[in-house]
């Protein structure tokens, strides 16, 4: 009986547990988007798998990871332009961490060359035009903190000649 | 009157070609304008020296992957599958690691694609200079040395619209 109890105990914290995440999907017939947020051990780990220097590893551990995977599913471009995007904590903008903070940071630990490279190719594309089909995912970094956060990510879209602009929200989300 | 439209059949014609072979690429290969290919000079585990300049003549397929990416891992087995479908004199497989250690590269393509050879950027310059959309790429490169098309993402080369395009380059 105790056991009983103790199961149904832990399915209802895993239940609510879950519950509290918000749903980091968007999706409609035109684009699909998802974020990921990465824990501090899944970051460390894939870039200790790099083998990453401690201190680049401790440089990437004070910010937050947002990993966005998007696909454009009807467009003949969906353009992706991280300066159209924004972030918010408490309705106020949060800044993004751009590639020349990184390069900055690099070069003053003297990161390894090949280090940069890869470390690069697992950022977001700063500006992509997304053909028809075409997916792109990488890392979106901004100042870690605790409270929920909202994304505005504003694309151009392109069918013909014809342009238009879409937005997609998330809100709630936290770094982990 | 006539000749007009034998001209306007003829332009038509034309037209509807270019339409219809753009359109027969099949899904995530990209025509390029042409634009000549960047240098690629790189060595292999075995120390063996590829170099883009003196492969002119044939058709080359450069891939750039990285162990670290998922796509790279599903679609290595499938360029092992059909690369010796091909003559090396009419198409020549380039694969070129991004930015990784020559004990990563190995224990990976032993796990994954053992009879597959890569050249290695070891500081990661060359990818960067030929600035793929992501990782996994492949380039198409013509006789001339000249970018044609770009192999969106990760893909099964072995199926069969993939391996009918391939063998259409000559």
């Amino acid at each position: 009986m105790r056991y009983l109890i103790t199961v149904i105990c832990l399915c209802v914290l895993v239940g609510v547990a879950h519950a509290k995440k918000p749903k980091l999907i968007y999706e409609d017939d035109e684009v699909y988007m998802r974020l990921i947020m990465r824990s501090d051990e899944q970051l460390s780990a894939f870039y200790q798998g790099r083998e990453f220097s401690q201190e680049a590893i401790r440089e990437i551990l004070q910010t937050c990871y947002v990993t966005p995977i998007i696909k454009n599913k009807k467009f003949d471009v969906l353009m992706l332009d991280l300066t159209h995007w924004s972030f918010y904590v408490d309705g106020k903008p949060l800044p993004r961490i751009d590639r020349l903070y990184w390069a900055t940071q690099w070069q003053a630990i003297s990161m390894k060359q090949a280090h940069r490279s890869t470390f690069g190719w697992t950022l977001m594309p700063e500006q992509r035009d997304l053909r028809f089909d075409e997916g792109v995912g990488g890392a979106v970094v901004v100042q870690r903190q605790s409270k929920p956060m909202e994304l505005v990510a504003r694309f151009v879209t392109t069918i013909g000649d014809k342009k238009s602009e879409k937005i997609i929200r998330f809100k709630g989300f936290k770094c982990e | 009157m006539k000749k007009f439209f034998l001209f306007l059949f003829v332009i038509l014609s034309a037209v509807s070609f270019a339409v219809m072979a753009q359109s027969d690429l099949p899904k995530g290969i990209m025509k390029l304008d042409g634009h000549e290919a960047p240098s690629l000079r790189l060595k292999n585990l075995d120390e063996e020296l590829f170099d883009i300049n003196a492969a002119k003549g044939r058709w080359l397929f450069v891939h750039f992957w990285a162990a670290w990416c998922g796509p790279c891992r599903r679609e290595m087995p499938t360029i092992e599958k059909i690369i010796r479908q091909f003559d090396p004199k009419v198409l020549q497989f380039v694969l070129v690691n991004t930015a990784e250690t020559e004990e990563t590269v190995f224990g990976f393509l032993g796990g994954v694609a053992p009879d597959l050879q890569t050249y290695m950027d070891l500081d990661g310059l060359v990818t960067e200079r030929w600035q793929p959309r992501g990782l996994p790429a492949t380039f198409l490169v013509d006789p001339q040395g000249r970018l044609r098309y770009l192999a969106l993402g990760g893909r099964d080369w072995s199926s069969e619209p993939y391996l009918k395009f391939l063998r259409s380059l000559k």
